[in-house]
């Protein structure tokens, strides 16, 4: 017995931040419909701020808190509230969860820029000294963090219960999640209830990121996104629904997950690994097993059928002259490109763009699942990653040559694809964004490490003898010339698929399932099929990754890198080729650009926020931001030259400066209704 | 109407769906037979759609059977029943919305005959044939939207998006079609216009129809049976000037319309 508390006792602490962010992940949704994935950053953000202010600048610890936690929390809360998500609260559910995912990427990446990449050490703990031990429960010291969390925790869930419990709040939130505009009919403030609900919610990701804190000797993002993983598990055994059952399984999977830890012999992979694969247990069987996650995302508001049809994306439409002038001018660009690569484009550069030519080919995976399939997977820099690490083990155990194995890694990766996309068949959204985050950690923690516990440290080289062709001399152009011809046939490839019946299909599916499945399309079978390709692509891509860089690490292929890639792809376009291909050259050319200016602007992290505010247009224009002011100036130029018909343009919505431009698209083409009768 | 000699290609059987607690639909029985057409009416909340949900798939009746053509459709997926012929358009509109119109009739084509196959595309053999083209422009000519069909769904009005599932739902020749609520968001032309189609489809084609629709002058002038449901329960079926004459009809529709 003395064994078990010794062993669960020191996982109360976990448990109970797990359970905070789980409540407070739960109020949101079910005050908002919105499922906040940045909740783990904004109690990052606390966190920072906490122990920054009581280190640095060495603020009294209840100052800080108030400024930190009491303060900034709610502030953010309503921030997020404010000025994004009250604006989309009608869009769908890639549409909010991407925004969050911005915001999950950039938060981290801004507070580096504004504060330096250096870490804050030895964060403090709010009330009673971690260091001390004040009690024993039947022999097992119970030190300062543990009280405090418990007696945190404990205050801060009652109070809120009550409030919930004895006030119209609770209810008001629970109406005006259901539908906004009955519940406004009944003369509820929908949007103030909302606000409430957020900064609540800020106010306790605060509190958990400041008790979590002084669990570690440094304060790193690392961890955040760990306790958000374990707080979406808990989340999820709750439905998204229940506070109470969400605080109780929080603090059960703190206490499991120590309690686990415990019992597995020390020092093995499993037992440092646990803290994210426990989780990522947890998480998976909620979502296989729970059935109401898979209604989550249908729950449709019961007014949303007096809507007018989704209003258009912006068309792809443009006059065919104009079609013809882009397509010379792209061969012209890739002519010109081509040929620098091979005469005058110094080695740098030319490193710079071979790895943009990697990323474009990973991105091409993006591209298919979320701009074809519609879905938010979050795990392609994983999928990459297990081809390369196959690729790695076959070179070095069988010898096999590494572009042989990387061929054989992607359709290894293609297969966890499509265990991921078999396991996520009755989800869809949000259910497999969670599914596929938790599989990138769990694979970052336990997979990747395995694989490399060889004897290779931190990284398996590649060897020039495992590739051949000379591909990795550093003088030569023969990577150049692979990385194109893997790139070029990768587009032909997906432009195949898009332009195909597969692509139609997926078309229909993202338009309307109802109406698709209807129709005689096999849901199930175009998922799979999907992350299928997508996996195969991503692995390609990853493979080609490692051997422009000369090595395969764990740290080349983290679930962080696929947060980042969604982010990146989502803001150049993820519904075209073109959007990839912006994608990938933009990275690694803006990153170049940025080694050129001072290091204290943030470096990497300024990319990162570039990206991240390019993702939050989102939900304004799904077609990508660079994507939609491309076709703007497109349309200009086209009408400049060619002098189109403003009808035409008229279908894109406030595209055109004309009359005609802010008029609703139906306006514009719905007398032609009268011609046909 | 005398009884069918063959037996009839939809039996529904007892089909009984219940939301929560509510009885959505209520022990429902029909049969359609080839070639009919059937007006399925009542006032909002009868179960008319949830009746059209249980046959198509997207719902899963508690009791009941649905059969066509004498083979059970219950346990099979949406996409199977679609592909058997089954064919519907939706009360709340289900287009997609990044298609034009004619894409949206290759689609349902190519869905109906199941050739979504990945080499294909893959070897470039997926553009559209002329055959396909030439099926599309004769349903879409049909309907009365072919001046539309090269225009993208996004910026159609509601009463189109309507006409193009129902062209959408014929292109792939069903034996059935499920009707529900066409005519609303059209305007009285076009609701004409409409009812010609239904009469021109079923005569010409042999088409099968459920329909479901408010406007009771055009289910009376394309229907040979009505059916007549209130809070989940048929209460009157029979031809549809006498049905429509009958008590407690006009009572359950007075309830909700007046
Ligand atoms: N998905 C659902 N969940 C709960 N109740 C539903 C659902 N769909 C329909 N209902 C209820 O079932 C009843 C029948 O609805 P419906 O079939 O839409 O009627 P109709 O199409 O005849 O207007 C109504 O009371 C409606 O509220
Ligand atoms: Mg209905």
């Amino acid at each position: 017995m003395q064994h078990f508390l010794g062993f669960a006792i020191p996982g109360v602490p976990f448990g109970c931040t797990y359970a905070i962010v789980a409540v407070g992940l739960v109020l949101t949704y079910q005050a908002t419909g919105v499922f906040n994935f940045a909740y783990g950053a904004q109690a990052y953000v606390s966190a920072y701020l906490f122990t920054r202010l009581v280190q640095n600048n060495h603020f009294p610890v209840w100052l800080a808190f108030v400024l930190s936690v009491v303060v900034l929390g709610p502030v953010i809360g309503l921030a997020f509230d404010r000025f994004l998500f009250r604006k989309i609260a009608t869009t769908n559910t890639t549409a909010k969860l991407v925004t969050g995912i911005s915001l999950f990427v950039g938060i981290p990446a801004v507070l580096s820029v504004i504060f330096g990449s250096a870490n804050q050490y030895s964060p403090p703990s709010i009330l009673f000294d971690p260091g001390t031990v004040y009690l024993h429960v039947d022999g097992t010291p119970v030190n300062g963090s543990a009280v405090t969390a418990v007696l945190a925790t404990v205050a801060i869930l009652v109070a809120l219960g009550l409030v919930l419990r004895f006030s119209n709040l609770g209810l008001q939130m629970r109406g005006a999640v259901e539908s906004r505009r009955l519940t406004e009919l009944d003369g509820v403030n929908a949007g103030r209830v909302v606000a409430v609900a957020w900064a609540i919610s800020g106010f306790l990701a605060g509190l958990a990121g400041v008790l979590l804190a002084p669990t570690y000797g440094e304060l790193q993002f690392n961890d955040y996104a760990a306790l958000m993983v374990a707080a979406f598990a808990a989340a999820a055994w709750a439905v998204l629904r229940s506070l109470s059952i969400a605080a109780l399984a929080g603090v059960l999977m703190g206490v499991a997950t120590t309690t686990l830890q415990g019992y597995l012999p020390v020092n093995s992979v499993w037992s440092s690994a646990i803290f994210t694969s426990f989780p990522f247990i947890v998480l998976v069987a909620a979502l296989l097993f729970v059935p109401g996650l898979r209604r989550l995302d249908r729950t449709k508001d019961p007014l949303s059928s007096v809507d007018p049809p989704t209003p258009p994306s912006v068309s792809s439409l443009r006059a065919p002259q104009m079609d013809r002038v882009i397509r010379i001018l792209w061969y012209v660009l890739l002519g010109g490109f081509v040929v620098s690569m091979l005469t005058w484009l110094p080695t740098t550069w030319e490193n710079v763009f071979n790895a943009g030519l990697v990323f474009s080919t990973l991105f091409l995976s993006i591209t298919l699942i979320t701009g074809m399939g519609g879905q938010l997977s979050l795990a392609q820099a994983t999928l990459a990653g297990v081809a390369a690490f196959t690729a790695a083990q076959l070179a070095t155990h069988f010898g096999f040559n590494f572009l042989v194995g990387g061929l054989i890694g992607a359709v290894v990766a293609s297969a966890v694809a499509v265990i991921l996309a078999l396991a996520s068949v009755r989800l869809r959204g949000l259910g497999l964004s969670l599914l596929t985050i938790a599989a990138a950690l769990f694979f970052d923690n336990t997979v990747f490490p395995q694989a490399l516990s060889g004897g290779h440290g931190q990284s398996i080289s590649v060897l020039p003898t495992w590739v051949g062709l000379g591909v990795t001399n550093p003088d030569g152009h023969a990577f150049f010339v692979l990385a194109m011809v893997v790139l070029l046939i990768c587009i032909a490839g997906v432009q195949l698929v898009r332009r195909g019946t597969t692509g139609r299909f997926l078309g229909a599916i993202r338009g309307s399932e109802t109406g698709a499945t209807g129709l005689g399309i096999n849901l199930t079978w175009q998922h799979v099929l999907i992350f299928a390709l997508s996996g195969l692509v991503a692995g390609i891509g990853g493979t080609m990754g490692a051997i422009q860089q000369g090595q395969v690490s764990p740290g080349l292929f983290n679930y962080q890198l696929s947060l980042v890639f969604v982010v990146v792809v989502v803001t150049t376009g993820a519904g075209t080729v073109e959007g990839a291909l912006q994608a990938g050259f933009g990275f690694v050319v803006l990153q170049q650009l940025l080694t050129y200016v001072p290091a204290r602007f943030g470096g990497n992290s300024l990319v990162v926020v570039f990206f991240a505010f390019g993702a939050l247009t989102y939900a304004a224009h799904p077609e990508g931001i660079v994507e939609f002011q491309k076709r703007r100036w497109t349309l200009r130029f086209e009408r400049l030259i060619f002098h189109t018909d403003p009808a035409t343009a008229g279908r894109i919505p406030g595209v055109s400066g004309g009359p005609t431009g802010g008029a609703p698209p139906v306006a514009v083409v719905e007398p032609a209704v009268g011609d046909h009768g | 109407m005398a009884e069918p000699r063959t037996p009839p290609l939809l039996q529904v059987a007892g089909v009984t769906k219940i939301f929560g607690g509510i009885l959505a639909v209520g022990d429902v029985t029909i049969n359609v037979n080839r070639g009919e057409s059937i007006g399925l009416v009542g006032p909002n909340g009868a179960g008319k759609t949830t009746l059209f949900n249980c046959i198509c798939g997207q719902l899963r009746p508690e009791r009941g059977t649905v059969e066509l053509d004498g083979v059970s459709l219950l346990d099979l997926p949406t996409y199977k029943r679609a592909r058997m012929g089954v064919s519907r358009t939706y009360q709340r509109i289900e287009v997609f919305p990044d298609m034009t119109v004619r894409e949206h009739l290759v689609v349902a084509l190519r869905a109906r005959q199941s050739t979504g196959r990945l080499w294909r595309d893959m070897c470039n053999l997926s553009s559209v044939t002329t055959d396909e083209s030439g099926r599309v422009d004769e349903v879409l000519e049909l309907v009365g939207i072919a001046d539309q069909a090269e225009v993208p769904v996004a910026s159609l009005g509601l009463g189109s998006c309507r006409l193009v599932e129902l062209a959408r739902a014929l292109v792939s020749e069903p034996v059935l079609l499920l009707a529900d609520e066409p005519s609303s968001g059209l305007d009285i032309r076009e609701t004409a216009e409409l009812a010609n189609v239904l009469r021109t489809l079923q005569h010409e084609r042999g088409l099968a129809l459920l329909l479901v629709e408010h406007d009771l002058g055009m289910v009376g002038e394309v229907v040979d049976r009505a059916i007549v449901m209130n809070l989940g329960n048929v209460i009157a079926e029979g031809p549809f000037d006498t049905v429509m004459a009958d008590p407690a009809v006009r009572h359950a529709y007075l309830g909700v319309t007046a």
